[in-house]
């Protein structure tokens, strides 16, 4: 038998309708793009209709603000990424972020120097991500219940430990984790664009990023071939709630502070940026470029409101106005594709 | 016979890309009459129920009901024409009552849209006792037997105010104990005194002999014949199910080593299996059927490790393997094609590339953790081509592949592992004929070359042309072993079905 074989490396066919007739519909073209391109699309266009609105948007300063101020949402949005692509969800990484920074902020207040108070937040990071990973994998509690358990646990933790006091006085070395510049470009970038960065390579060139996509796109298959499922899912929640610790000493560091009240609610915009770049609830598809996307559009929004003054209320009602628009094109797009 | 048909289909065909699932099957229905649908797996009795609940469009023919012609294009338009689809597992409210599930829909309420629970509890006795059902109909259907379960759900298809006249029914029994089944066909013959029209499908023979007036069977897409039940043998109509069947190359008789690679003994699988035993050796067919339910697909997820073992042991290559997991038996060069390949076997959203070397991520791995691209793309290539597969390209997402070609990929990926031992089951589910026949030329190739199957199915075509011994299990248990040449193909049809009778 001859084998019959077509291996022309044609430079992305996803979505093809097997060999037919081809028609060159709008919607055709718009297919054979990579999923994040509609997004970038998007962005883009919010960055001109605010630059029209707002003479100040279009400034490097304004830039450097967004980008800093979205970089510790943007870090947690990573872990997000993984917990979602394998199928679960975390509830808990706002809590888990309050709780991990107002620790080691009171360690950095006694003097510890800044590698020590790292290793506090991530400790507490790992703790809480393997509890999290256990309940779900052994315990066979549903991801959402599980990390809304963790959302209440880790908030509590924290107000005990704080008594609802803001933590200040931080040590220099972490204040200037979240202020300071190497090169000019100041850290909280640095470590935003290196963590997309190792991030993205781990997802799709490492066996555990690809078995992390088999589990979330078909978990008994991926028992089947031997990966072990359990191992990829305790790993995603451990890579989620450290990275969280993460965001949140950045986020200290920048604020000066620990206020109690961090974090609340930083579930809901990591998951929505995470929705917006397009990684699906279900699992198994999607990825940390998309995800990066789905924050600078939230990052844009805020930071367009502020400069036009309006009231921050607002800023929640378009959030939410963003996000359904956003998601709702996007699945209306995936599924005339399919 | 002048009676007026309530259905007609003339010539509907259906085709599926790479496959006639129908091709110009004519069929009529007369009123109160029960017609049998028989065939294979494959045949065409599904896709024939699809178009009839307009789940799927005909290309051509003409669907006529009373005469008149229809075109049916969703599940709507066939319950207006007064057909009522009864399968496999009821689809129930379970924690409704028996009354609000017959009425569901269409409650008893007053004007304030409080219910009139009396009232209804009235109509739904007098809708039980007409079909001499004795259950409560205050009871949560989530409590009832299943065939008790299934006859509310034929209740409320008939008794529906556009009341079907037309009743669709798809392996009804296949779930159901001997007792149930009475209860059942009690209900069927109610209802065709009441004159309502019934298609059966099913594939076991006895009930369909037992309770239709005329049996159409399907092979291939093709209607073979119609025929009055009571002047048929159920020897002819196997006949005509099996027929000449698909032309699988007959086996050459593969060169089989000594050598036993599996054994297992005495393995038993609380409520599934029972002392099961048997050896596989080097280059071996062992094809393994039974009916549903006969514990087939159990065995595989045994000896995978996916099924808890109470006893007995399992001895791969000689050496006794204590299998807890899929990763006990991989590691010793086992592998497994699942029975469903998109739930358990492709990764819809991975690319071709990806689902074929999904079992070597660790292997390609360097050093520093980064996949080996440009290797993975070469085994990919290599088993893509090796097998056969029809892709646009390694980048193409597995699940714009037709079945055979996913199914392919899913095989692949356990050569490509070198596999020493595969467990197949139901390899050709749901794949056209000739995916099938090249799915079958890789077998035969690899058991040459040494690999070892394990061949669950259903297809006795195919367990009887492949295997080099064939085992019939009934009941959880191995119930016959036979050579090649020890039997026929109809006395081992025969076997598998009349396995039931034999036992109760």
């Amino acid at each position: 038998m001859k084998p019959e074989i077509t291996t022309q490396h044609t430079a992305d066919s996803r979505g093809e309708a097997p060999p037919g007739k081809t028609v060159w519909h709008a919607t055709h073209v718009l297919r054979k793009l990579p999923d994040e391109f509609g997004l970038l699309i998007i962005l883009i266009g919010f960055g001109v209709v605010l630059s029209i609105l707002s003479p100040y948007f279009l400034t490097l300063g304004n830039f450097v603000n967004v980008i800093i101020t979205m970089s510790s949402t943007g870090i947690v949005a990573v872990g997000m990424t993984y917990v979602m692509l394998s199928g679960g969800i975390d509830l808990s990484v706002g809590s888990t972020m309050a709780l991990a920074a107002t620790v080691a902020a009171t360690f950095s207040k006694e003097g510890v120097p800044l590698a020590g108070v790292i290793l506090i937040a991530l400790g507490i990071g790992i703790v809480i991500g393997l509890v999290n990973g256990i309940a779900i994998t052994k315990l066979r509690v549903p991801p959402l219940i599980t990390t809304l358990a963790m959302l209440s646990v880790a908030r509590g933790l924290q107000l005990i430990y704080s008594r609802a006091v803001t933590v200040t006085g931080l040590g220099d070395d972490l204040d200037s984790l979240g202020r300071a510049s190497i090169l000019g470009i100041p850290i909280p970038i640095i470590l935003l664009v290196s963590i997309y960065a190792i991030a993205s390579i781990s997802l799709s060139r490492t066996a555990f990023g690809r078995s992390i996509y088999a589990v979330g796109g078909n978990e008994r298959a991926a028992e089947i071939v031997g990966i072990q499922v359990n191992q990829v899912k305790i790993s995603v929640y451990v890579i989620s709630a450290v990275l969280a610790a993460f965001g949140g000493l950045i986020l200290v560091g920048r604020l000066g502070s620990a206020p109690t009240i961090m974090g609340t609610g930083l579930e809901l915009d990591v998951i929505a940026a995470v929705v917006i770049g397009g990684t699906s609830l279900a699992g198994g598809k999607g990825g940390v470029w998309g995800t990066l996307i789905g924050v600078a559009i939230l990052g844009l929004i805020q930071n367009t409101l502020n400069l036009l003054n309006v009231s921050p209320y607002y800023t929640q009602l378009v959030q939410g106005i963003v996000i359904f628009v956003a998601v709702a094109i996007d699945m209306n797009r995936r599924r005339k594709s399919v | 016979m002048h009676t007026a048909n309530v259905l007609e289909l003339i010539g509907i065909t259906k085709r599926f890309p790479g496959l006639v699932a129908l091709d110009q099957v004519d069929f009529s229905l007369l009123p109160g009459e029960i017609h049998g649908l028989v065939g294979e797996n494959g045949a065409g009795k599904s896709t024939l129920i699809k178009i009839l609940n307009g789940v799927l469009r005909p290309e051509g023919g003409e669907i006529r009901i009373d005469g008149q012609p229809q075109i049916i294009t969703n599940p709507r338009d066939a319950a207006a024409l007064g057909m009522a689809f009864i399968h496999q597992e009821p689809t129930l409210f379970p924690n409704l009552s028996v009354a609000e599930n017959l009425f569901a829909g269409r409650l008893h309420k007053s004007r304030w849209g409080f219910l009139r629970n009396s009232e209804q509890l009235r109509a739904a006795r007098t809708l039980l006792s007409k079909m001499e059902l004795s259950v409560d109909p205050t009871e949560r259907v989530g409590n009832l037997r299943l065939a008790e379960a299934q006859a509310i759900e034929i209740l409320r298809a008939v008794s529906d105010s556009a009341s079907a006249r037309i009743l669709i029914m798809d392996e009804p029994t296949s779930s159901l104990t001997e007792n149930e089944k009475r209860l059942l066909f009690r209900l069927i013959a109610s209802l065709k005194k009441e004159g309502v029209a019934i298609i059966y499908v099913s594939h076991f023979l006895d009930e369909v002999l037992n309770i239709c007036d005329r049996i159409t069977v399907l092979k291939d897409g093709k209607r073979v014949n119609t025929h009055t039940a009571k002047a048929l043998s159920k020897a002819d109509l196997i006949i005509e199910m099996v027929g000449h069947g698909v032309e699988s190359p007959k086996h050459m008789g593969s060169p089989v080593a000594d050598e036993v690679v599996l054994a297992v003994s005495s393995l038993n699988v609380k409520n599934l299996l029972h002392d099961i035993s048997f050896y596989l050796r080097r280059g071996e067919i062992v094809g393994i059927c039974g009916l549903l339910g006969a514990g087939k697909t159990e065995l595989a997820k045994a000896l995978f490790g996916l099924l808890r073992r109470e006893s007995g042991t399992i001895a791969i290559h000689g050496k006794p393997v204590d299998v807890r997991s899929p990763r006990d038996v991989i590691k010793e060069g086992v592998g497994f094609v699942t029975e469903s390949r998109l739930t358990e076997g492709i990764f819809a959203n991975l690319s071709v590339r990806e689902n074929t070397t999904i079992t070597l991520l660790k292997r390609l791995s360097s050093r520093l953790g980064l996949i080996a691209t440009r290797t993975q793309r070469q085994l990919a290539s290599n088993a893509v081509s090796d097998l056969g597969v029809r892709a646009a390209s390694l980048e193409q997402l597995i699940m714009y592949l037709s079945g055979g070609n996913q199914q392919k990929v899913v095989l692949g990926k356990w050569l490509l592992l070198n596999s020493t031992i595969l467990i197949l089951d139901e390899p050709t589910r749901g794949i056209d004929v000739g995916a099938k026949r090249e799915i079958y030329r890789i077998l035969q190739r690899i058991s040459a070359e040494g690999t070892s199957i394990l061949l669950i199915s259903s297809e006795i075509d195919e367990i009887f042309d492949l295997s080099d011994r064939i085992f019939v299990m009934y009941d959880g248990r191995i119930k016959k072993q036979f050579a090649r040449g020890e039997v026929t193909k109809n006395q081992l049809i025969a076997y598998v079905t009349e396995s039931t009778s034999l036992e109760t």
